[in-house]
């Protein structure tokens, strides 16, 4: 296994890209590429799976299974979206079929698994929008950001209340957004019908301490 | 030096050198000057508000003044009583000062000594830590919101109770410490000598990096801080399953 881990580090720049952001939390990139190989794509989904199941166990109630289609995708959009951030010499028609949609049906095992990696995204979109707030990239990493809106509340978002599908009924992922909507005190959503309740369970007698302005006139 | 806005005049008393002590209770308005001249303390400084409290007019004989354009006015008059003396002012904590008891050289009872009694107290404290029951822990944190357990440390105490550290306090039944020094105390007792905390702080050893917790039998006991992590249910799920992997190996044992 240390083995088979070297030649990954090695050779495979996804992985070691992948690798370094999770356990560093910074981007690091290996040269320009296109198209990530195949054969690449395992050890990362198995890295994120390593990585999912050390922090559920952190997550409350019982935490849903990893799942690989989603780990795959999430960690291939990111890698690819650092290479357009940072080489920016592609076509702008090109883009749509390097960000391609996630084809699967989404439940809250996929949301989270994305989560992963889609979680460095609102970094990445904001450097991004500090270089050039024109760039055709960014509508379609905020529409990303908006399908996954778990990952999108690290940035600003706008909601609809017809974005909590089924999937968000799943206690684990419904309490994991309301921590992250409490921390990132994302004040409009907290004020969501589905979501308020259980802000205000969260925050109990604390208001004043936790959010202060929760209530207050948007 | 504050003033009192509404009319932007500085009020000032005087008193005789005689009743200088009775000038200690204006020691807490630390905005306050005092001037020594001839047989005469003078306090400049006031506002409005101070001159006219209770403080001020319980002084013995005192004179109040305001002061407009370099001139002292006796306080209600419109006529100048005198120009404004030119004195050298030092803030009343320097100016008035406190002398304390002198060491009484002929006390013999320095070899007395006492342990770190705790007695029962009406005194209320605000709660710093809880003891609650492991079980309880473990079920509440399986669901808990992450705002909640984010500002908490904890640790086990005799593989079977959690003492948290920090607030706010989990919404679970426990018995409460609240800290002083580097103890924490049950809650609705007290130290005994309770000021003499910090002498028996340097008594304990090494009070920086452990507490010492006061039980009601006045048993103390030493804990680490470095043993106190962060509570998330990662840890609490993590400690009690290598709990129970340490009481099947000394069921075993036995």
């Amino acid at each position: 296994m240390d083995n088979a881990l070297n030649i990954n580090s090695k050779e495979n720049p996804f992985y070691r890209m992948i690798e370094c952001l999770v356990n560093t939390n910074e981007v690091v990139l290996y040269g320009r590429i296109d198209q990530v190989d195949e054969h690449d794509e395992q050890p990362v989904v198995d890295l994120l799976k390593r990585t999912y199941e050390e922090e559920s166990i952190g997550y409350p109630f019982q935490p849903p299974p990893f799942d690989e289609a989603a780990a795959n995708w999430s960690s291939k959009i990111l890698f690819y979206t650092a290479q357009l951030v940072m080489y920016r010499e592609h076509d702008a028609e090109t883009l749509t079929e390097i960000i391609t949609p996630f084809e699967q049906k989404k439940t809250a095992s996929t949301i989270l698994t994305a989560d992963l990696a889609l979680r460095f995204m609102p970094s990445l979109l904001s450097y991004l929008k500090k270089i050039d707030v024109d760039d055709e990239l960014i509508p379609l990493l905020d529409a990303v950001l908006k399908e996954w809106h778990y990952s999108g509340l690290l940035s600003n978002i706008e909601l609809e209340e017809s974005q909590f599908t089924t999937a968000y009924d799943n206690p684990c992922l419904l309490q994991l957004y309301v921590d992250r909507v409490i921390e990132q005190q994302q004040q409009k959503i907290g004020q969501m019908p589905k979501i308020k309740p259980l802000v205000m369970s969260a925050i109990g007698n604390y208001e004043q301490l936790f959010w202060k302005d929760f209530n207050a006139i948007i | 030096m504050e003033v009192d806005a509404r009319n932007g005049l500085e009020y000032w008393l005087s008193i005789d050198q005689s009743l200088r002590d009775s000038l200690f209770n204006l020691r807490t308005w630390n905005h306050l000057k005092v001037a020594t001249e001839n047989d005469l303390v003078w306090i400049r400084g006031c506002s409005l508000a101070e001159i006219e409290s209770t403080k001020v007019l319980s002084l013995p004989s005192v004179e109040r003044y305001y002061l407009k354009e370099a001139k002292l006015y006796l306080y209600g008059c419109r006529l100048p009583a005198r120009v404004e003396p030119s004195l050298l002012w030092t803030p009343i904590q320097r100016g008035l000062k406190l002398n304390l008891p002198k060491q009484n050289f002929n006390y013999f009872g320095v070899n007395q000594a006492h342990t770190i009694e705790i007695i029962p107290s009406e005194k209320e404290y605000a709660i710093d830590a809880t003891m609650v029951d492991l079980k309880a822990l473990q079920s509440y944190v399986y669901s808990a919101p992450r705002i909640r357990l984010k500002p908490l440390h904890w640790t086990i105490l005799n593989n079977k109770e959690a003492l948290i550290v920090g607030t706010p306090l989990l919404p679970l039944q426990g018995a409460d410490y609240y800290r002083i020094g580097c103890f924490l105390i049950s809650g609705g007792w007290k130290l005994k000598f309770e000021n003499m905390v910090n002498l028996y702080e340097a008594a304990m050893p090494d009070p920086a990096n452990f507490w010492y917790l006061i039980k009601t039998d006045n048993k103390i006991s030493k804990l680490n801080k470095g043993d106190f992590s962060p509570l998330n249910k990662g840890s609490v799920q993590q400690s009690l399953a290598s709990i129970n992997d340490i009481l099947e190996l000394l069921e075993l044992d036995e």
